[in-house]
């Protein structure tokens, strides 16, 4: 076996390569620019060449790019003209490029744009379409690649924040051209599962290449006729892709969609904590108050003195028979002065009063006689005085 | 591992509208009682899952597998 050479060695070995071939020393190639960067130190710029299929590194100096004619974006379609090599630190081997020219914006950029205004003239971005995420997921559908860091940051953080909540693994291709086919169809699959309330499907951060499946129009739809709400997580935070406008909610990156899906663990503990504290103390304020009433009612003096209740009706009875005895005594004497009043009267009519003032009255069989014509000689009459009376014959 | 299965969503719920019934004051001392105890329950049961959870990871074919015998 030959001895090992370093790392350092290799990449010298096959950098020297790729200069010494001719035909890579001085070159054409035609492309679109991505995640183009201006250096702000050095001026030199980076950025990508790519095309639906393949993509290269790309470097151009500060004074190759001081030449470039036009401000460059990303999209653009351009030509390069450069060579090729490798740059010994990371392996990369990548593009010199020392002239530029432009050809427009290129093919994705425009593909992008077409699909974004398609997709929202027909609504499929309006708000009142997304859904508000469940606040308790019971089962997350996670939709991504089973390698990656992004997997591992939605498990962990799931895991952690909430582990309640179960997680299905859906694995997918997320990038080539296998990706958008296995997407759609694992949506599908997951969307006639019944006890999915959550799907996550995203990435972790990569070139616009790498993201570019989640552009695509039918797993866009796809995502729109969900039953389930969807988070959308692709790369990083200043990634947009369609899937990102047309699910119910958009997570900067993947470790924000497993924090956006579920409540914190802490705060539903704390939340239970919150809760016994408010029972425990309603229940100590209905016992107090209640029972405060009850101390209050107990230390009312009708309870604890009833005598004082018996004093004070004792009392009211005598006043009242007070009263009653002086009412009658009143009454007693009101009657007796009437009635001396009316005897007064009588007496005045009285014919006694008559008789004994000389007056007499004479009867005959009991009859008083008022006429003298009624009498008859040998008549027998009775002659009444005030104080008796005697017998008479008419003569 | 046969802890009882609570739906959590659910039990906040009752939990939260328990409190709210209590915090009003407007039952009486004995329903009072009666509701903190329920509450109670619940709130153990609830810290009862938090601390018996454990992250379950299952695969979409396990899964579909698992519905497929069941119907």
């Amino acid at each position: 076996m030959d001895s090992a050479i370093t790392v350092k060695q290799l990449n010298f070995y096959v950098k020297s390569l790729l200069e010494g071939d001719s035909r890579l020393s001085s070159l054409k190639v035609t492309g679109e620019i991505s995640n183009f960067t201006n250096h702000y130190a050095s001026g030199h710029w980076y950025f990508t060449l790519k095309d639906n299929d393949a993509a290269i590194r790309c470097v151009m100096f500060k004074s190759f790019a001081a030449r470039v004619g036009f401000a460059v974006k990303n999209g653009m379609q351009v030509v390069l003209k450069g060579r090729i090599s490798l740059y010994e630190k990371d392996g990369q081997y990548q593009f010199y490029a020392e002239q530029m020219s432009a050809y427009g914006i290129g093919d994705i950029a425009a593909d992008f744009n077409k699909i974004k205004e398609k997709l929202l003239a027909e609504g499929l971005f309006d708000s009142e379409n997304k859904r508000p995420l469940p606040l308790y997921p019971k089962k997350i559908a996670v939709i991504t690649s089973p390698t990656g860091a992004a997997v591992q940051d939605i498990i962990n953080i799931l895991g952690r924040r909430n582990p309640l909540c179960e997680v299905v693994m859906c694995p997918v291709s997320v990038q080539g051209e296998l990706a958008v086919p296995e997407m759609i169809e694992t949506l599908d699959r997951v969307y006639s599962l019944s006890e999915i309330d959550l799907i996550i499907i995203g990435r972790g951060g990569g070139s616009v290449e790498d993201l570019w499946a989640f552009n695509s129009e039918e797993l866009a739809r796809k995502i729109y006729e969900s039953p389930i709400p969807v988070i959308s997580a692709v790369g990083h935070e200043t990634d947009f892709t369609i899937c990102d406008f047309v699910a119910d909610c958009r997570a900067p990156t993947p470790s924000a969609a497993a924090e956006l899906a579920v409540p914190d663990f802490s705060s539903l503990k704390n939340t239970l904590i919150n809760y016994n504290t408010k029972m425990i103390s309603s229940l100590k304020n209905k016992y107090n108050l209640d029972s405060s009433r009850f101390s209050a009612l107990a230390s009312s003096s009708v309870l604890n003195n009833p005598e004082n209740m018996i004093f004070t009706k004792m009392e009211q009875l005598d006043k009242l028979s007070d009263r009653i005895v002086s009412l009658q005594k009143q009454i007693l004497t009101n009657k007796m002065a009437m009635f001396e009043k009316k005897l007064a009267a009588l007496d005045a009519l009285s014919p006694l009063k008559l008789l004994s003032s000389g007056y007499s009255v004479v009867e005959m069989n009991g009859k008083p006689i008022v006429s003298s014509n009624s009498l008859k000689t040998d008549d027998y009459i009775d002659i009444i005085f005030s104080d008796g009376k005697v017998q008479g014959r008419i003569i | 591992m046969a802890s009882k299965k609570i739906d959590f969503e659910k039990s906040l719920k009752e939990l939260s509208e328990i409190v709210e019934r209590l915090e009003s004051g407007e039952c009486t001392l004995d329903e009072s009682i009666a509701l903190f105890e329920k509450g109670m329950q619940i709130s153990k049961e609830c810290s009862q899952t938090l601390q018996d959870a454990r992250q379950k990871i299952i695969m979409l074919t396990d899964i579909e597998g698992m519905t497929e015998n069941n119907g």
